[in-house]
Formats: C-alpha cells, structure tokens, sequence
C-alpha cells in the first residue's frame, strides 16, 4: 500500500514538485514580505524537498532507470522532456540536503531585516533553477535555467550591499552573461544544423562536423566560466568571498556544480561524437593547473573566506581530471565525479558556514588576527577541520574516497601521470589548510588591550551550525559507506 | 622584452582580442557554409497540432504551450529581477512629489495614456491570433507609467503589498493554472483544448501587468531609487 504510494507520487508528482514548490514559496516569500512566515515555511518545505529528493533517489538507484516526464504532453522534438537519472538524483538529493542546511543556518544569520526580506524569495529561485538545471533534458530549457540561476546569484550576492560585493556582482553579472551567451551560441548552431533540441534526439543525430566542434567549443568556454575552471576562474574568489555566508557557501558548493554538470552532460552525453582523445586531455590539463593554483593562491591569501574560494578553484579542477579518464574507463570516472561532487558539495557548504560563523563573531576575517579563537568558537573550528580533512582527502572521510576513487581510475586507465595532481593537491590543500587550524590552536599573545577585546566576542551562539555539523557528518559517512555508495552509482548505469 | 611588454600592453591586448574575434568570425562562418540547415520538419509539426493549443497564431502556441514550462520560468526570471532591484521592500523613505499642474509632460501623457491602454489592451487580446501578446502590451502599459513618472506623478508605491501581489501575479497565475490542471489530468502543464484558450489568455492577462509594472521598476530604481 504504501509502496505504491510512494511510487505513484515519485514517478507523477516528484519532478513537478521540484520546480513549482520552490517558485510558489519564493512568490510567498516576496509578496508576504514577513520574515518570521519566510523562515518557517522555508524550514518545512525545505524538509519536504529533501523527502521529495530521498524518494526519487531511492528510486532511481533501485529501479535502475531514470524518471521521464514530458512537459504538457507534446513530445519532443516540439515540447521538452525532463528527466531524472542516477547522476541527476544525486545532485538533486544533495542540493535539497545543503539547501535545508543552508535555510537553517540562514533563519539566524542576518541581521538586517532588509537583506533577509530580499534574501528569501532569491534563495528559492536559486534552488528552483538548480532543480532545473539537473532535470532538464533539453538544451534550450538549460539555458532558460542558467539564466535564472546567474541572476539570482548575482542579486543574492548583491544583497550583501558592502562596495566589494557590489563590483564582485557585477564582475559576476558580465561573465555569467557572457557564458550564457556563448552557450546560447553554441545552441542555435546545434539547433540550425539539426533541428531539435532535446538531448537524447541531439545525441542520436550528431556526428563529428565543423559546425558541431564549434558548437561544443562554444559550449564549454561559456560553461569554464560559469563553473571558474583555470584560466577562466578569475572572477570566483572575490564572487565567493564578499557575498554572505550562505549565499558563499551555495555558490561554492552547488551553483559551480550545475554549470559543471551542464558541461558534463554535453561533453559525455549528448555530443560525444565530437569529443576526442586530444580535446578531453586539454581539459585534464587545465584541471590539473587549476588544482596547482588554486591551491598555491589558498596558501598566501590573508582572508579566511578567500582561502576557502581559492580552495573552490582547486578542488573544481580535480573533477576536470575525469575528463581524459572518461574515454577509457567510462563508469569508474563517473562514479568518481559523482563521488567527488558529493563530498566536495557538503564539506565546502559547512566550511563557508563555519567561516561565517567566525567573520560574524571576529568582525572581520583577516588570517592574521584569527589566534586562539578555537576557544572561542569550538564547534565551528570543529567543522572546518572535519571539513578540511575531507578536502584534503584523509580517510575516513567522504573527500578520500573521492580522491582514492580518481587514483584508482588514474591507473586503471594506464595515465598514472594525473596522480601526481592527486598528491601534490592534497599535500597543498593541507599546507593551507593546517595553516589555518595553526592559528586557530594558538594562544594569542598577551598585548595590552587585546585581551579585553578578545573577551568582548565570546558570546555567540553557534546553533546555527546544526546544518552544517549534519554536513560534516555526512562527509564522514559517506566516507564510511563508501561502497554502498558507490556499488548504487555503479550498478544504475 | 618586459619593458617592451608593458609600454606595449594596450596594443599587445588590443591584437590578441582582434585576432581571436577573427578567427572566431571565419570558424563560425565556415562551419555555417559547410553545414545544411534542418529541414524544418518540426515547423510543421507545430502547425499540425495547432488546434489543439487553444490559439492560432503559431508563436503564442510554442510560447504559451508547446514550451510553456520555458515561459513559467521566464516569468520567475522577471520577478527575481524585480526583486533585486526594489529600492525599498520594507519602509520608503520620505521624498516629496509635487504635481507641476500642466506641465507640458503631463499634458501629453493625458493625451496619450488612455489611447496607450486600449492598445495595450488590443495587443494582448490579438496574442491568439496574430503577432501581439503579453510583452507587447506590457512594454506599453510601462511606457504609460514612465510617462506618469516623469510628469512627477506618484502613482505607485512599491513598498505596497498589493503592488508585490500584481508583480507577482504573471508567476502566480501561471501556478495556479498548473496546479489545477495537474489535480485535474496528471499532466505536467498540460492544458485541455476546450479551456487552452481561455487560461492563456488569463495568464498573458495578468502577466501583461505583472512584466509593466518590473519593467516600470527598472526605469524607477535608476530614476528615483538612489534619491
């Protein structure tokens, strides 16, 4: 009974859900105006998304197919299909799970009413076009998605109002402009030459043309920029680092992901005919320079939340190692991708949440003034070093696995040289890491003053970081069940 | 060779960005002679099911039916935009409007803006059949508000909570239409013939006001926002 229950509502209403939920709350949000109802509706119908998302995982992985549904009953190529298979599901179930952590801590965030009134109704257009992004099946119906998901992004860092965030948004604003545009190019070159626009009909059409190279070439320079893979990532750190803590950490942790999966989907699904040996080592190359300086750029900054951008740079670079590994061993590179997303998305989320809790208290967030505050702010220095560990890649956590799986992979397909990436990432990743933590751990010196100022700050509450302590576990458990985890993603294919 | 780089710079940038908009130019010219268009059978596709869209003109069909789900989110793009640019959502500071009886603005906005409304009104009720629609009528409808505007007449105050409901009204109707349709048939966005027409026509009508009065904002929040 309650089997058929839960499969009749996952397989008719869970996709719909998806998307008119969180634009009915958003609209609420906005026209009611009143904070008090946008946080505890935000906290219910964030907990009801993640059921909505657990189900629909649940059923992907088992049934082993996807969850089809065509909008408005026209078929393609004249109406669009969506679509949730293994890889959508678990983007979908990650991005409810941060989502709710996310809401939580920001119930108790802000305190402007200002900013939180504005706050609301922009985080669930957010989150609606990043279900969008990950169920669409429909290259024209992405691009209408990435539209949304590049203005909410650069209002809710706007929102912020500091002069920092202001250019850093409008920085953000022309290249996600830009990005879009470029793969609004790519679309109507593909659209010209075959006429349709979904994906699985695009994919059964296409061969290895002129107008296809470019189309792809388009495609995934618009998609560099959007996700600040190296040479492009220019624009991320100060994106990152002045918005407020949890526009950082949605930003850092999913917004980055879906222009990555975007990316991801063309490149593997839909113009794979085009995709050559040459073309997916560039991008290993380009990923591998971003891990080098991503991390050697996290080392010297003199900002927390900085550090933590840059490190976004790094670990965005290590799923572009995938790429050369996808022609060889196709299911071991995706299951790493989808792995190391997973792990990346939870553990980057609570940093960016911990280091807020940090800014807020210290005033600032300046590395050097950062000394002793692991007194202060236990738990929050607590989560970023299970955070940092799973960035890192040190076992138990979920970020080992993820790294463990890339190495294993690397071997696999005989192209042991992304391995040195691997070590010479992690080790990076700790130096900048532990130079954090160092300071946390330190005793501050006794100058005049200092000490009474320091006392000034103790008192803060860090329940806030429920949703974050609940991310930092998950990177652990995920760490544990690795094998449960990945025998799912593997045997749905 | 680095004193030379930076003395150089602008040109040295000036010649790459030059050469890559070329090269770009002559690739993407030669992969669009060297390529056949489609042959556009999906054109024929939509005229053939046109009448079970509810409208007749071919792009309202594709607009409001065929790739409707493209339009709820665009609406949603619309009122994210209104949002971020609200100069006030809470409280609205003091400024004081002073009505300059017969300026020669107003008097042509007194004119113009009761002629402007039927047209608007017009465009939108000819969307069914032949170019016109929600935009359209909405594009007017703002320029009759920035005319007001600019005659110093306050007709809107958008930290109102009716003025919200009305900028969210195109996304809001949209929903609602889903929703019932879905109770209804299962079908994700999936109008019935006999009703196609009608809730179309409902939806451009309230959307029509809810893009005028974001269109509006957008001209407010550069014009009087920072006041």
């Amino acid at each position: 009974m309650l089997d058929s229950l839960i499969t009749t509502f996952v397989s008719t209403y869970s996709i719909p859900v998806l998307i008119v939920l969180p634009v009915v709350i958003a609209v609420i949000c906005f026209v009611v105006g009143n904070i008090t109802l946008s946080r505890i509706v935000s906290v219910v119908s964030g907990i009801f998304l993640v059921i909505t998302c657990l189900l629909q995982a649940g059923y992907v992985l088992q049934q082993t197919a996807a969850i089809e549904l065509v909008v408005g009953n026209w078929q393609p190529p004249l109406g669009i299909r969506l679509s949730v298979n293994e890889f959508s599901a678990i983007m979908l179930l990650m991005t409810s799970t941060i989502g709710l952590a996310i809401t939580f801590y920001s119930t108790k965030y802000f305190n402007s009413d200002d900013k939180e009134v504005r706050f609301w109704p922009l985080w669930w257009f957010l989150i609606t076009a990043l279900n969008g992004i990950f169920i669409s099946s429909d290259i024209f119906n992405t691009y209408i998605m990435l539209e949304l998901l590049g203005l909410t992004a650069v209002s809710l860092i706007a929102i912020q109002g500091t002069q920092q965030a202001l250019q850093a948004s409008f920085q953000y604003l022309l290249v996600g402009l830009f990005g879009s545009l470029m793969y609004l190019l790519g679309v109507a070159i593909i659209y010209r030459t075959y006429g349709v626009l979904d994906n699985q009909l695009i994919a059964n059409m296409v061969e290895n043309n002129l107008s296809m190279q470019l189309a792809l070439v388009l495609i995934t320079l618009g998609m560099m920029m959007k996700c600040a893979l190296f040479p492009l990532h220019f624009w991320l750190p100060s994106a990152h680092s002045n918005a407020s803590a949890p526009v950082s950490a949605m930003l850092s942790a999913l917004v980055v992901k879906a222009a990555f999966f975007i990316l991801f989907t063309f490149w593997f699904e839909i113009l794979t005919a085009v995709v050559t040996t040459a073309a997916v080592t560039v991008m290993g190359i380009f990923g591998a320079m971003a891990v080098i300086y991503g991390s050697y750029r996290a080392f010297t900054s003199p900002r927390l939340k900085q550090l933590i951008a840059y490190s976004t740079v790094a670990q965005i670079g290590y799923l572009f190692l995938a790429f050369p590994l996808m022609i060889a061993t196709p299911e071991l590179a995706r299951t790493a991708v989808i792995y190391f997303i997973v792990a990346h998305g939870c553990a980057k989320a609570a940093m960016f949440l911990a280091a807020g809790v940090i800014q807020k208290t210290m005033g600032h967030d300046q590395l050097s003034q950062l000394q002793g505050i692991a007194t202060k702010l236990p738990l929050s220095i607590f989560i970023f070093a299970v955070t940092s560990a799973s960035l890192i890649g040190l076992p138990p956590s979920g970020g080992f696995i993820a790294k463990w799986l890339l190495l294993n992979n690397a071997v696999e397909a005989d192209q042991w040289w992304w391995v040195l990436t691997l070590f010479i990432g992690g080790l990076l990743a700790s130096a900048y890491l532990f130079r954090v933590l160092n300071l946390a751990f330190t005793t501050p010196e006794n100058k005049d003053g200092s000490e009474e100022k320091f006392h000034t700050v103790s008192m803060v509450s860090e329940s806030k970081l429920l949703g974050a302590v609940g991310l930092s576990i998950i990177t652990i458990v995920i760490g544990l069940n690795a094998m449960w985890l990945t025998n799912l993603i593997t045997s749905s294919y | 060779m680095s004193t030379l780089l930076k003395s150089h710079r602008q040109a040295i940038e000036k010649a790459i960005i030059v050469g890559l908009v070329v090269t770009f130019i002559i690739t993407l010219l030669l992969a669009l002679f060297n390529q056949p268009v489609h042959d556009n059978s999906l054109q024929a596709l939509a005229v053939a099911d046109i009448n079970q869209t509810g409208v007749t003109n071919i792009v309202t069909a594709v607009l409001l039916n065929y790739r409707a789900y493209d339009t709820f989110i665009e609406f949603s793009v619309f009122l994210c935009v209104a949002i971020a640019v609200l100069p006030y959502i809470l409280e609205v500071p003091v400024v004081k409007f002073q009505l300059h009886t017969e300026s020669q603005v107003l008097l042509i906005a007194k004119a113009f803006i009761p002629l402007t409304i039927v047209m608007a009104g017009y465009l939108l009720w000819i969307g069914s059949s032949k170019p016109g629609g929600a935009f359209q009528a909405a594009a007017l409808l703002a320029g009759c508000l920035v005319l007001l505007s600019l005659a110093n007449v306050r007709v809107i105050d958008f930290t109102k909570l009716g003025y919200r409901l009305l900028m969210s009204s195109g996304v809001l109707a949209f929903s609602v239409a889903i929703l019932l349709f879905y109770l209804e048939s299962q079908a994700f966005i999936k109008f019935p013939v006999e009703l196609a027409g009608a809730s179309i026509l409902a939806i451009e009508f309230f959307a029509t006001f809810a893009i005028a009065l974001i269109l509006f904002l957008c001209f407010e929040s550069i014009n009087k926002g920072h006041a």
